[in-house]
């Protein structure tokens, strides 16, 4: 799924599965929320607050099975590795969502762009250990590709974010990075 | 009311450098650009003219060199260097703010009030010393200061401002209270602070910042 995506075939499609897909990973409930909101979204019956609050209970289940894990298997040699390969995976999602970023901020059509950035934030979220906002940017990026950008802002605003801004900050540092680029600058030194 | 921020150079350049160098990515780049990206809106954050005018350009002169960048052409280094600085921060939309030389009178009260400690002594401090001048013009302005500068920031918990308490909020970011006297004026902003070593049990120790 990730080469599809470097190769640039059915985009969105692509992306949206795959950030699902990871988030699915972290708690199997979510696949139903998304069913239910992308049910909900088709009938244009979306009651934002209680998706966010199923979301809100969610991540405290997952939170739990995190400590629970911590507490007690902490020690266990497996544990220790499976902690280390979380925190490569983590990673590994960080820079995903920085490609992400790169391919939506090259999108003409503004709702594909949003919505990709969005499920590049979601990425990004996981990457920091922020699940709720993980949650709500994949809801608010299903919203904008199914083209209810209310749904989507309220639902941003819920986290105290703005899609606008979000969206004008990425791809402003995306133009950067690329003005640097054509340059010749690779890194920038310290 | 909306919180308007300061912003060291770091900050600023770490954002641009999480995105041009993905490789690498520290996790000080990857919140300094989550940082500004949550809570810069419409025209809160701010870089000082110092760092429009001295820092910045400093940056992007070792980037040129140091990958070896041609630049076609003619005319004023330093103009065209500014220019490009100037492209930058209306890309990002940071905005600028003048250093006065009332905000200075609050730098020189902040290493005064460092110097009459017992904790604390202004050297570690000085060596950013420009980092003193933005913490001394944010708490003159009321702005929230948002920087990297860890020896700056555990170099003044304690007796030198009062109330430097640091709470963990997320991975990489810390917040502070900075509170200092001046001319019968209490100041008062809120401290971030970006590092590696924000994370749970960080703490200053003796002036340095120290996590389990």
């Amino acid at each position: 799924m990730v080469e599809g995506l470097f190769l640039g075939v059915n985009v969105i499609d692509d992306v949206a599965r795959l950030v699902k897909n990871m988030l699915v990973s972290y708690s199997e409930r979510l696949d139903k929320l998304v069913e239910d909101f992308e049910r909900d979204l088709a009938s244009g019956v979306v009651n934002v607050d209680d998706y966010y609050d199923a979301i809100k209970k969610l991540v405290g289940e997952v939170y739990k099975d995190v400590y629970y894990f911590m507490v007690n298997q902490s020690k266990n040699p497996e544990s220790i590795r499976l902690v280390e390969l979380s925190r490569l995976m983590l990673d590994f999602y960080g820079k995903l969502a920085l490609h992400i970023y790169r391919v939506a901020c090259g999108q003409v059509d503004p709702n594909v762009r949003d919505s990709l950035v969005l499920l590049g934030e979601s990425l990004m979220s996981i990457s920091m250990s922020k699940p709720l906002h993980a949650f709500i940017y994949l809801l608010a990026s299903i919203a904008l590709k199914q083209g209810n950008k209310d749904v989507a802002v309220r639902l941003l605003r819920k986290i105290n974010n703005d899609l606008g801004r979000i969206v004008d900050f990425t791809c402003a540092t995306i133009d950067v990075a690329r003005m640097l680029e054509s340059m010749g600058v690779r890194s920038i030194p310290e | 009311m909306n919180e308007h921020f300061l912003l060291d150079t770091n900050v600023v350049v770490d954002a641009v450098r999480y995105v041009v160098d993905p490789a690498v990515s520290k996790l000080r780049w990857k919140v300094s650009h989550d940082f500004l990206k949550k809570h810069c809106r419409d025209v809160n954050c701010f870089i000082s003219d110092l760092t429009q005018y001295i820092e910045l350009p400093r940056v992007l002169m070792k980037m040129f060199l140091s990958n070896n960048v041609r630049i076609e052409q003619p005319g004023s280094l330093l103009s065209i260097v500014r220019d490009w600085v100037n492209e930058w921060l209306s890309k990002l939309k940071i905005n600028v703010i003048s250093i006065d030389v009332s905000d200075y009178e609050v730098a020189l009260a902040l290493v005064r009030a460092c110097q009459g400690s017992d904790s604390t002594s202004p050297t570690g401090i000085l060596e950013g010393a420009v980092n003193v001048i933005l913490l001394a013009t944010a708490l003159s302005k009321g702005y929230s200061f948002v920087t990297t500068d860890e020896n700056l920031v555990c170099g003044l918990s304690g007796a030198v401002i009062s109330n430097f308490t640091i709470t963990y909020t997320i991975e990489g970011l810390c917040k502070a209270e900075a509170r200092l006297d001046v001319n019968n004026r209490r100041l008062n902003i809120s401290v971030y602070l970006i590092s590696d070593k924000c994370r749970p049990g960080f703490k200053c120790w003796h002036g340095w910042c120290r996590t389990p």
